[in-house]
């Protein structure tokens, strides 16, 4: 097992391309473009996948049980889907971001979209 | 989900994948190295379609990100396994390439600090005196042990790691570059390479410098003016 950060439902932080990944996968299995494509997608093109890094993380991943491989139709190509682990933790961190939007909202930290194109104009 | 489709790429397209797969440590290679294949011919049909052409930048970009992130994966192979196994499974870093480092190491260290010292003096050609003097005043430069790490131990350095080739030789691959030239050869090539040289610069000593210093002044288009000018210096 490698000495990178284990992750335990107790003890995670995902970083944006894991996240992303774990966000792709969440309602269907996916080989690896598909899975490069949906997270520039979801992500409005902020985080880009190499081939190289993409399987990086998938690896990673794969070593923490946050995904498994599935079986598919193709032979040659391998594709994804979250483990049950990997659900519960991207839930965790879902609910994480969930209960800071809602203190930002709260503390009216939030930008109102209606005064971002003021500031355009200022 | 994305429409995919597998193409055929053009020849040097697969060759430099090929070539860029090999960057990844072995197990990596054997368990995603299809993968990363199948995901390059689609990026690549999808650059294709999208600009009629595929640019440099496509195969920079591609080629460094596999390049970094394999670094990152033998980086994190040496955490779970230690230098030493990792060394013996990468790169098959045995015994005899071990012998021939040990054996090499006294030639490299002088070679080290006489190539530094001229560099410092900012004169290629002409050794460093006071690094000169201060060296042959140390045991390295009595007789017997001068022979023994510029002559004896570089040429005991070649012949035990011409064993490992010589074994590897006898792989079942047909060809005699593949069978020669691959990681598994790598440490026992560069000791084979560093020692031959050694041996060469007991000839060479002042020979190899001028030359270097003269494609360095003059570069490699006089580089028979060169090597004329030195051998008569």
């Amino acid at each position: 097992m490698s000495k990178h950060k284990q992750f335990s439902e107790q003890n995670y932080s995902l970083s944006p391309a894991i996240f992303y990944i774990l966000l792709s996968l969440a309602n269907t299995p996916r080989h690896g473009y598909d899975i490069m494509k949906q997270v520039e997608a979801d992500s409005q093109g902020k985080v880009k996948l190499g081939p190289g890094t993409l399987y990086g993380a998938i690896k990673r991943m794969l070593e923490d049980k946050l995904i498994s491989e599935t079986d598919s139709e193709h032979a040659r190509r391998k594709y994804y889907q979250l483990s049950e682990k990997g659900r519960a933790i991207f839930s965790k961190e879902l609910q994480r971001y969930d209960e800071a939007v809602q203190l930002a909202k709260k503390r009216s930290l939030l930008l109102n979209p209606l005064n971002k194109i003021n500031l355009a104009y200022v | 989900m994305y429409d995919t489709k597998t193409i055929q790429l053009p020849e040097k397209a697969e060759k430099l994948f090929s070539l860029l797969l090999l960057f990844y440590p072995k197990e990596y290679k054997k368990k995603f190295g299809n993968e990363i294949q199948i995901l390059l011919k689609d990026l690549y049909q999808e650059e294709l379609a999208t600009r009629r052409e595929v640019e440099i930048w496509f195969w920079i970009s591609k080629s460094m990100d596999i390049i970094k992130n394999a670094f990152i994966q033998h980086i994190d192979l040496i955490n779970q396994q230690g230098m030493k196994k990792y060394l013996k499974s990468e790169f098959n870093f045995n015994r005899y390439n071990l012998i021939g480092t040990i054996f090499l190491t006294p030639a490299l260290t002088v070679f080290a600090i006489d190539l530094i010292s001229r560099v410092i003096q900012f004169d290629l050609v002409h050794y460093n005196r006071p690094v000169y003097n201060f060296l042959s005043h140390t045991p390295l430069y009595w007789y017997p042990v001068l022979v023994t790490w510029v002559i004896v131990l570089p040429t005991l350095a070649v012949i035990i790691n011409l064993i490992p080739l010589i074994k590897n030789m006898q792989s079942k691959k047909k060809s005699i570059y593949v069978k020669l030239f691959n990681k598994q050869n790598l440490f026992s090539l560069i000791i084979l390479f560093l020692g031959l040289m050694f041996l060469a610069i007991i000839k060479l000593h002042d020979f190899a410098p001028c030359i270097l210093h003269g494609l360095i002044l003059k570069g490699f288009s006089n580089l028979g003016l060169i090597i004329n000018m030195c051998r008569n210096a």
